[in-house]
C-alpha cells in the first residue's frame, strides 16, 4: 500500500474517532432543533469523504506514488527533501530519532513546560541560548550579546512600557517574578 | 471634501494626534515585520492603555496600526515565508519564491507599492461611500447571505495552492473541525474539550497562524541547520521599475475592487479579499503556471486586495457596528471602552472621530509608500542575520505574541503543537492556508448557519429563496466544479 492510501486510512481513523467523540455532547438544544452535533458531524463526514477520496486515488493511481516530490510543500526542496523510501524500518527510525532533530522539535515544548513552572522571564534567556547553540551558532561573545540585547528589549518594551503579563511560574518563582517585574517597572 | 480637509487639519494641528499617528505607523510596521508578532498582538496589548487617550486619538491609533500592520505582515511573508496575519498568506505563494531567486528587494518593493495603492484607493472609496454602502449592506446581508458568502469563500480557498485536490479538501475540513473545538455557539456545550477549562475557550486563529507558519518555518529551517543542509537566502535591494507596475495596472485595479468589496462583507473581510484576488489573478493570467514560482502579479494581487480591504472593513464597523475580522473586533472594543456604541449613530454624532480615522488611514497609506521604500533597505538586511540567531528569536517572540493575546498558557502550547503539526502536514503536501481559513470561516459560518436555519424554519434549500445568497451558493458550486474539471484535465495523458 502506498503513502497516499496510508494517509487516507489515518484520516479515516481520525474521522471515526472524532465522530465517536461527538456523542459526548450529543444533546438537544432549546431553540435549535438540529442539536449540538449537526455542524461538527457534517464536517467530520466531509473529512471521511476526503479520506476515502485520498485512499481510492492512492490505490487507483500508483504512478503518483513514485513522484514523492509532487505532494511536497513549496518551502521544501523537492530534489533533496522529498522523503526517499526508507531502506529499512531501522533506518527510518534512526533518522527520525536523531537527537539533534528531536531537540529541534522538543526543546520548544520543554520551554513551555518550564515557563509554566519557573516563569517566563527566568526561563526565556536559557531557552534562547540553548536553541541558538543547538542550531550551531558558536561565537560565544555574539551569542551572549544578542541574548542580552533581545532580553533587555523585551523587558523595556513589554514589561516596562506595555505592562504585558507573562506566565509568572509557580511557588517561589511566582513571587520572584513579581519582585523582578516590580523592579523593572 | 470639507470633511477630509477638516479631518486632516485635526490631525496635523494637534501635536498629540500627529505624535500618535507617527507612533502607530512605526509600531504597526515594526510589530507587523517581526516574525511571530503581528499588529493583532500590539492591538491586544495596547487595548487597556487606549482608555487613557481621547476617543479620537484612540481610534486614530488603531486605524493607522491596522493599515501599517497589514503591510508589515507582507514583509515577513515574503522574506521568511511567515505571514504576519492570515490576509498576508497568499503573499507567501510568490513572495518567498522570489526571495529564493535572489529578488527580495523587488518582491518587498512590489508589496509596498501595491499596499499603498490598494490602501489609498480604498480610503478614497471609504470616505465617499461609507454611508450608502452601509445602507445597502444593512438590507442585503443577513446571516443567510453571510453563510452563502462563507460557502463561496471556502470553495475559493480549496482551489488555491499546490498538492492534490483531496489533500486541499482534507486541509480545509480539518480547519473547519479545529474551529469546532471549544464551546458550542448555540447551547454553550463543550466540544472536543475533554472538560478542560482552557480548551473550552476554543482555538484562537491568530495563535494558529503563528504556530502553523512562524513556528513550523523555524522547524523546517532548524532541521536543515542541524543536518547541515541549510542554504542562506540571497539578499538584494533592487526595486521594481515603474514599467512593471504599469504592466500590472489591470491586476491592481481588479484587486482593489475585490479587496474593497470583500472588506465590506462582515466577518470574512481581508482574508477572503487576498485569497479571492489571488485566485482571480491566476484565472485571468495568460501564464497561470507561473503562479507559485515567484510571479510578481501574485504579490501585487494579494497585497493590493488585503490593503484595499482595510478601507472596506471600516464600512460595516462604523456604520453597522459589525467587525470584519479580529482586528476590527478590537476596534469595536476601543469604541465601547470610550462609551461609544458602534453603529450608524457614530457616523452622525461623532463626525470628527470618524473623519480623523478616515484621514489617518489615508495618510498612513501614503506614508507607507515613502517609509516602506526606506524600510525595505533595512528590512531586507534581516536576511543577513544568521538563521541560527533569527530562528530562536522568532520562537521567543512567537511565545510572547501568543501569550499576550489572551494571557492563556494554552495559546503558547498551541503554537508549538501547531508548529509540529504544521511541519508534518507541510511535509506531506497539505495546505496550511486552507486549514487556517477553515478555522476562521468555520467559526463565522457555523453561527450564520444556525441563525439561517432558525430564520428559514430549518429548510436547507431555503437559501435559494434569497437572490444574493443563491448567487453566492451557485458561484461556490461552480468554483468546486471548475476545480474538479481542472483535476480531471490535468490527469489526461499529455498534460502536465
Amino acid at each position: 500500500m502506498g503513502a497516499r492510501a496510508a494517509e487516507g486510512l489515518i484520516w479515516l481513523a481520525f474521522a471515526a474517532l472524532a465522530y465517536f467523540l461527538t456523542y459526548e455532547f450529543d444533546q438537544p438544544l432549546r431553540g435549535y432543533a438540529l442539536g449540538a452535533t449537526t455542524w461538527p458531524r457534517a464536517i467530520i463526514l466531509m473529512i471521511g469523504l476526503g479520506a476515502v477520496g485520498l485512499l481510492v486515488s492512492g490505490l487507483l493511481n500508483p504512478g503518483a506514488e513514485a513522484d514523492r516530490s509532487a505532494d511536497l510543500d513549496s518551502s521544501f526542496d523537492a530534489e533533496s527533501e522529498a522523503s526517499p523510501p526508507a531502506a529499512s524500518t531501522a533506518e527510518f527510525w534512526r533518522q527520525a530519532l536523531e537527537p539533534k532533530r528531536l531537540l529541534t522539535f522538543g526543546l520548544p515544548l520543554v520551554y513551555v513546560a518550564a515557563m509554566h513552572r519557573f516563569g517566563f522571564l527566568f526561563v526565556s534567556p536559557v531557552f534562547l541560548l540553548a536553541y541558538m547553540v543547538l542550531f550551531g551558532y558558536r561565537k560565544w561573545r555574539v551569542l551572549i550579546a544578542v541574548n542580552l540585547a533581545i532580553y533587555a528589549l523585551v523587558l523595556l518594551v513589554f514589561v516596562r512600557l506595555l505592562y504585558t503579563h507573562f506566565p509568572p511560574g509557580l511557588g517561589v518563582f511566582h513571587s520572584l517574578t513579581g519582585r523582578f517585574v516590580d523592579f523593572i517597572q | 471634501m470639507e470633511n477630509f480637509l477638516l479631518g486632516t487639519y485635526q490631525l496635523i494641528s494637534d501635536p498629540n494626534a500627529l505624535l500618535l499617528f507617527a507612533a502607530a505607523l512605526i509600531a504597526g510596521l515594526v510589530f507587523g515585520s517581526v516574525p511571530g508578532l503581528s499588529s493583532m498582538t500590539l492591538a491586544a496589548i495596547f487595548l487597556p492603555f487606549s482608555v487613557f487617550l481621547p476617543s479620537e486619538h484612540a481610534i486614530l491609533f488603531y486605524g493607522v496600526i491596522y493599515v501599517s500592520g497589514v503591510y508589515g505582515g507582507a514583509t515577513t511573508a515574503i522574506l521568511f515565508n511567515i505571514p504576519g496575519s492570515v490576509e498576508n498568506t497568499p503573499t507567501t505563494f510568490d513572495g518567498h519564491p522570489m526571495v529564493k531567486k535572489g529578488q527580495a528587494g523587488r518582491a518587498v518593493g512590489l508589496a509596498i507599492t501595491a499596499s499603498a495603492v490598494g490602501g489609498t484607493l480604498s480610503c478614497i472609496v471609504m470616505m465617499i461611500g461609507t454611508a450608502p454602502i452601509a445602507r445597502w449592506a444593512i438590507s442585503a446581508i443577513s446571516p443567510i447571505e453571510k453563510f452563502a458568502i462563507v460557502f463561496f469563500a471556502l470553495a475559493v480557498v480549496a482551489g488555491i495552492g499546490r498538492g492534490s485536490f483531496w489533500k486541499r479538501w482534507l486541509s480545509l475540513f480539518f480547519g473547519l473541525w479545529i474551529g469546532t473545538i471549544g464551546t458550542d455557539p448555540v447551547g454553550g456545550l463543550g466540544r472536543f474539550a475533554f472538560g478542560d477549562y482552557y480548551v473550552m475557550t476554543g482555538i484562537n486563529f491568530t495563535v494558529l497562524i503563528v504556530g502553523f507558519f512562524a513556528v513550523s518555518e523555524v522547524f523546517v529551517q532548524g532541521e536543515r541547520l542541524v543536518r547541515g543542509t541549510y542554504k542562506a537566502p540571497k539578499v538584494s535591494v533592487d526595486f521594481p521599475r515603474f514599467a512593471e507596475f504599469w504592466r500590472l495596472k489591470i491586476a491592481i485595479l481588479r484587486s482593489s475592487v475585490i479587496g474593497f468589496a470583500c472588506g465590506v462583507l462582515p466577518g470574512v473581510g481581508a482574508a477572503l479579499a487576498s485569497f479571492l484576488s489571488y485566485s482571480e489573478a491566476v484565472r485571468w493570467s495568460k501564464h497561470p503556471e507561473r503562479f507559485g514560482t515567484g510571479e510578481p502579479e501574485g504579490i501585487v494581487a494579494a497585497e493590493t486586495a488585503n490593503n484595499s480591504a482595510t478601507g472596506g472593513a471600516m464600512v460595516p464597523l462604523l456604520a453597522l457596528g459589525l467587525p470584519g475580522g479580529g482586528f476590527t473586533a478590537i476596534m469595536i472594543g476601543v469604541l465601547t471602552l470610550h462609551d461609544l456604541t458602534p453603529g450608524p449613530l457614530v457616523m452622525i454624532q461623532h463626525k470628527p472621530l470618524v473623519w480623523i480615522l478616515f484621514c489617518g488611514m489615508f495618510w498612513a497609506s501614503i506614508a507607507i509608500l515613502v517609509l516602506g521604500l526606506i524600510e525595505t533597505r533595512m528590512i531586507v538586511n534581516l536576511l543577513r542575520i544568521p538563521f541560527s540567531i533569527l530562528g530562536p528569536a522568532i520562537i521567543f517572540f512567537s511565545a510572547i505574541g501568543a501569550f499576550s493575546l489572551r494571557n492563556n498558557i494554552l495559546d503558547v502550547w498551541t503554537i508549538f503543537v501547531a508548529g509540529i503539526l504544521g511541519y508534518v502536514l507541510r511535509r506531506y503536501g497539505y495546505s496550511l492556508p486552507a486549514i487556517v481559513m477553515g478555522v476562521i470561516l468555520g467559526q463565522i459560518g457555523e453561527e450564520a448557519f444556525y441563525q439561517s436555519m432558525v430564520m428559514m424554519d430549518y429548510r436547507l434549500f431555503g437559501f435559494f429563496d434569497f437572490p444574493t445568497a443563491a448567487v453566492f451558493l451557485v458561484l461556490g458550486v461552480a468554483t468546486i466544479i471548475a476545480h474538479l474539471v481542472r483535476v480531471v484535465r490535468s490527469r489526461r495523458p499529455g498534460r502536465s
